[in-house]
């Protein structure tokens, strides 16, 4: 009961800063967090909660893209330097703990797709290797690996076709999730693709190719990574627009077909599930129980990127120019524009899940 | 010549990127054995020649006694039954390379003569050379037709009401469920300026009169005859009339009537008095066989301008096909066709599936009649192997199973737009009004999803392109969903199709005139 | 044809075909065809507009775009190639569009 006072009382004085007022750190012991990567070498962490940056980390490589959270919240790995070093940050000390160059001698890589293990213990990649020989390039086929973190030993688990920039472990760990030009599913153990659910190369050829780029991950706040697909129907000969929903729990697909296209480039579903945010040149609110477009409003330049608060009450919106702008769920009204250092580009906007440490 | 940043103190690396293709990784096998390959075709024997159809384009050839013995060695007839789906490939067929099946029939035949004749083969569509750059013939690529599409048939429920009560009316014994409501003489007249307005390149289009029983409105269908034959005339088109009606309305007058106006006449009767009066009751239960006979034997007598068919429902107890059907032509008729009744599985009417092939039987021995009479020179006014015989000569291969929703719409007693004359009232089959215009939105929504590409089950199915997954209300009252192939018919429409090509294959190389003189004109 | 008969109105048509033209075989063009507009990961060419052929279809401003598409080379721009000799050109301009003086600019070497 002691407890549950406690804590009430704490959601009140959150409650009272979020309206604007300076809390006393000593309280607010559980705030909202975001990560976001700025040009030329930064982290941002931006508190939800206040709208406002809360720090900057320095990272070791340049343009920092993917960021995944460790469970615990203590840890953040990032891609950098063209996708190629996966750096730990210290989310605690703030700074980059270790820069991990997967690279083997005489190859380089760009690595689209990180996923961590629940331990923390384990980094999955989904790596594009190049070789370079003395006079040319020799690209080897796309492949996932699998990290070791405290020794940086890799083991290749299996090759994947061309184009997958997104992965996921699913909750179980048994399996990998490649969302590429279709999304393949990776039996670990097996090392090998077990399963495949088809998105521009339909089961059914009288089917339009579903066209998606998952490059923007963002579904810790509902377990859902949701990304807008582009067809045509060739029985209409129509461009048809939807959603491309994975339940990263589950490993089960979804598509919410929505109807004429907006050119959107990544989705973020509610907590509760029941809706969706999409962005780029416009803010589209989806209600996904009733699979429809609820309110589009224009927006002032592109976006890349949103993520949702923990209560779904607010939409955060980023990517491409510096800015995080802070968006009423219901009203599709702008809140709180907050300037960044740098350019986000396409990097990932992740929450951080939560942590007794801050 | 390098580049060096402005800022760089360091000289950049020389390396030159070379443009390199990548390798896709390819997942699969997708290697065939080389050699010939049937393509998808169902091969029959009639009277001992050989034929072949090709589902892909609804093509049918005669063959050679080498060709049909090559397809027969490929693939023994014996594997494929009357009713079994044929897949692109069974494993039953053959892998051959050309030197096994010239060694097979060398002593035989002339080395020259099977080259030839697989290569006839393959020119046709029947079998493909793998590992030659050749393919099987490709169905056209599913898409909507060219939109707007022309009207061409209008089914008018001019009178939402019957004097019967028929246990098996899908008009809910004959007002749809609805209010009783004669259509006005307003909407009617919408309704004519909608079809000749939306007929596009249409030179003539067709009004039915439809109900309930629209005889019951006599008074309208009398003004709308005028109005839309001016109306025709001001639009450069042809009007046409034909009527469904349960005769009980036919006086002398009023057959006149008809005659005079060219009416094409549909009259709903079962067969003998035994036979109709099980269903075809008025309300209090009591038969109208006796009253409608007289009428009936009047029409025939006195309308001479159209010819007058009669279509018979077969229900639950009433499968004596060819007892009624012989009756019915004793009357007079012209035509005779037979109806399955719509029904949902539970409903006491329903035909059980023995009797479904009960009714297949009986169909075979009247088509043996009926080719027969072809044979020489007549026609026996079957309607369902005429009906049968004119999509196979024709090659159909149809998106859809029928007009319903494109050529072809039903209107409502108040003018509202739907499918067809069975949806009539159903609020959610509404496809806009006359007054309003077809709602083409609606219209495009029901046509992708009822097309074929969209039924799965039908896709392996050698019968595809004629059926198309059979009647929309059909699929609506058996399984609830009007995209739904009607699966509870798959096999017995299989086998009747095979009939059908029996029956084509016999006329067509016993009296080929026979088609084009008789099925030919009927028109699509 | 000595080993066929065409019977009904299809058949005729194929052998029509097949024997006016043993060759030739009509293949659809399905370069481009039905390609699914969309930012992708398949070649579409044409991104210098969008699919309207305007240019307020993309992203903008354009400056904002900048470390966005040059960096992963989604588009093909007039700039350092990032990949193998001028990995740090933009390090000193955190904003390109409120910092683009702080571009780095690349000469021949020797000038």
């Amino acid at each position: 009961m002691a407890v549950m006072h406690k804590r009430l009382f704490l959601f009140f004085l959150c409650v009272l800063a979020s309206l604007g007022s300076r809390a006393n750190r000593a309280f607010a012991q559980d705030p909202e967090l975001y990560v976001l990567g700025v040009h030329p070498h930064g982290i941002v962490v931006f508190d939800g909660t206040r709208n406002e940056i809360v720090n900057v980390i320095q990272t070791r490589g340049r343009a920092p893209k993917e960021l995944v959270p460790s469970d615990d919240g203590k840890f953040l790995y990032i891609t950098s330097e063209g996708r190629a070093d996966l750096e730990v940050v210290n989310l605690q000390t703030h700074t980059v703990d270790r820069v991990l160059h997967l690279a083997p001698p005489g190859y380089r890589l760009t690595i689209f797709g990180v996923a961590l293990n629940h331990k923390g213990d384990r980094i999955y990649v989904h790596v594009k290797p190049v070789r370079e020989l003395i006079d040319r390039y020799q690209v080897d086929p796309p492949q996932v690996w699998s990290v070791d973190v405290a020794t940086g030993k890799t083991s290749k688990i299996a090759e994947v076709p061309q184009g997958v920039v997104a992965l996921v472990l699913t909750a179980d760990e048994h399996q990998l999730i490649a969302w590429g030009r279709d999304i393949y599913y990776i039996d670990i153990s097996q090392g090998r693709i077990t399963g495949t659910f088809p998105l521009m190369n339909p089961a059914n050829p009288k089917e339009g190719a579903l066209n998606t780029l998952a490059l923007f991950i963002q579904f810790e706040r509902s377990g859902i990574f949701s990304i807008p697909y582009y067809t045509k129907d060739p029985i209409t000969n129509k461009d048809l627009m939807g959603l491309v929903d994975l339940d990263v729990n589950s490993g089960k697909v979804e598509t919410v077909e929505l109807g004429d296209p907006i050119p959107l480039y990544s989705a973020v579903v509610s907590p509760d599930r029941k809706r969706a945010y999409a962005v780029m040149n416009q803010l589209v609110a989806v209600d996904l129980e009733h699979k429809r477009i609820l309110k589009t409003v224009d927006l002032e330049r592109t976006r890349y990127v949103a993520n949702i608060s923990r209560d779904g009450k607010r939409v955060f919106v980023s990517g491409a120019a510096p800015y995080i702008h802070v968006y009423d769920a219901d009203t599709l009204k702008l809140i709180k524009t907050v300037d960044l250092p740098g350019d986000p580009g396409v990097t990932g906007f992740r929450a951080l899940p939560p942590s007794a440490a801050r | 010549m390098s580049f060096v940043p402005l800022s760089s103190l360091l000289q950049a690396p020389t390396l030159a990127p070379m443009a390199h293709s990548f390798a896709p990784v390819v997942l699969g096998d997708h290697t065939e054995k080389p050699g010939i390959q049937l393509n998808e075709i169902r091969q029959f024997r009639v009277a001992g020649k050989g034929y072949v159809f090709v589902p892909a384009v609804t093509a049918i050839f005669g063959l050679d006694e080498l060709g049909a013995e090559i397809l027969g060695w490929l693939r023994p007839l014996d594997y494929q039954s009357a009713t079994a789906i044929e897949a692109v490939q069974t494993p039953a067929t053959r892998h051959a390379v050309l030197g096994e099946i010239v060694a097979a029939f060398e002593p035989r035949y002339h080395r020259s003569a099977i080259v030839g004749a697989i290569k006839d083969l393959r020119d046709i569509g029947v079998l493909r050379l793998v590992g030659f750059r050749e393919e099987g013939l490709k169905a056209p690529a599913p898409k909507l037709p060219p939109m707007p599409f022309p009207q061409r048939t209008l089914v008018l429920n001019v009178a939402n009401d019957c004097n019967l009560g028929c246990s098996y009316c899908f008009a809910a014994q004959g007002d749809y469920g609805t209010p009783k409501r004669m259509m006005s003489e307003e909407t009617a007249r919408r309704s004519v300026d909608f079809l000749l307005g939306n007929s596009g390149v249409h030179k003539s289009v067709t009004i039915v009169f439809f109900g309930g029983e629209p005889l019951m409105n006599l008074k309208l269908i009398r003004r709308l005859v005028d109005y839309a034959n001016d109306a025709g005339v001001k639009a450069g088109k042809e009007v046409e009339f034909t009527m469904t009606t349960n005769a009980t309305y036919l006086t002398p007058e009023v057959i006149d009537f008809l005659s005079e106006n060219r009416i094409g006449v549909s009259v709903s009767i079962d067969g003998p008095k035994q036979y109709h009066d099980l269903r075809r009751t008025y309300k209090s239960g009591h038969g109208s066989y006796d009253f409608i006979r007289p009428r009936v034997l009047e029409l025939l007598s006195r309308h001479k301008t159209r010819p007058i068919a009669a279509r018979a429902t077969l229900t639950h107890g009433v499968t004596a096909v060819q007892e009624c059907f012989w009756h019915l032509k004793d009357m007079g008729f012209h035509e005779v066709g037979f109806a399955p009744v719509t029904s949902a599985s539970q409903d006491e009417f329903a035909l059980t599936r023995d009797e479904m092939w009960q009714v297949l039987g009986e169909f075979r021995q009247l088509a043996d009649v009926y080719v027969e009479d072809a044979l020489q020179n007549r026609h026996l006014g079957f309607s369902n192997v005429s009906n049968v015989l004119s999509e196979l000569h024709a090659g159909v291969v149809k998106a859809y199973p029928c007009g319903a929703g494109l050529g072809l719409l039903g209107v409502g007693v108040d003018g509202d737009l739907f499918l067809c004359h069975r949806f009539s009232e159903s609020k959610e089959h509404r496809m806009g009004s006359v007054q309003e215009g077809l709602d083409t939105a609606k219209q495009e929504q029901f046509l992708r999803q009822a097309h074929l590409s969209r039924k799965g089950g039908c896709q392996v199915c050698w019968v595809r392109h004629i059926c198309s997954g059979g009647c929309h209300h059909e699929a609506y009252t058996r399984h609830g969903a009007l995209h739904e192939p009607n699966a509870h018919y798959c096999e017995w429409i299989r086998t009747w199709i095979d009939l059908g090509l029996d029956c084509y294959a016999r006329i067509m190389d016993g009296n080929p005139m026979f088609l084009e003189k008789f099925i030919d004109k009927r028109g699509a | 044809m000595n080993h066929v008969r065409a019977l009904n109105k299809k058949a005729q048509l194929l052998k029509e075909r097949a024997e006016q033209s043993k060759a030739a075989q009509d293949e659809d063009v399905v370069a481009l065809q039905g390609s699914p507009l969309g930012c992708s990961l398949i070649f579409d060419p044409g991104w210098e507009t969008d699919s309207s052929g305007n240019v307020t279809g993309l992203c903008q401003p354009v400056e904002a775009d900048l470390y966005g598409c040059y960096d992963d080379c989604w588009w093909p721009a007039q700039v350092p190639d990032q990949l193998t000799n001028h990995l740090n050109w933009s390090d000193s301009c955190a904003s390109a569009e409120r910092d683009w003086r702080k571009l780095d600019l690349i000469y021949p070497e020797g000038t």
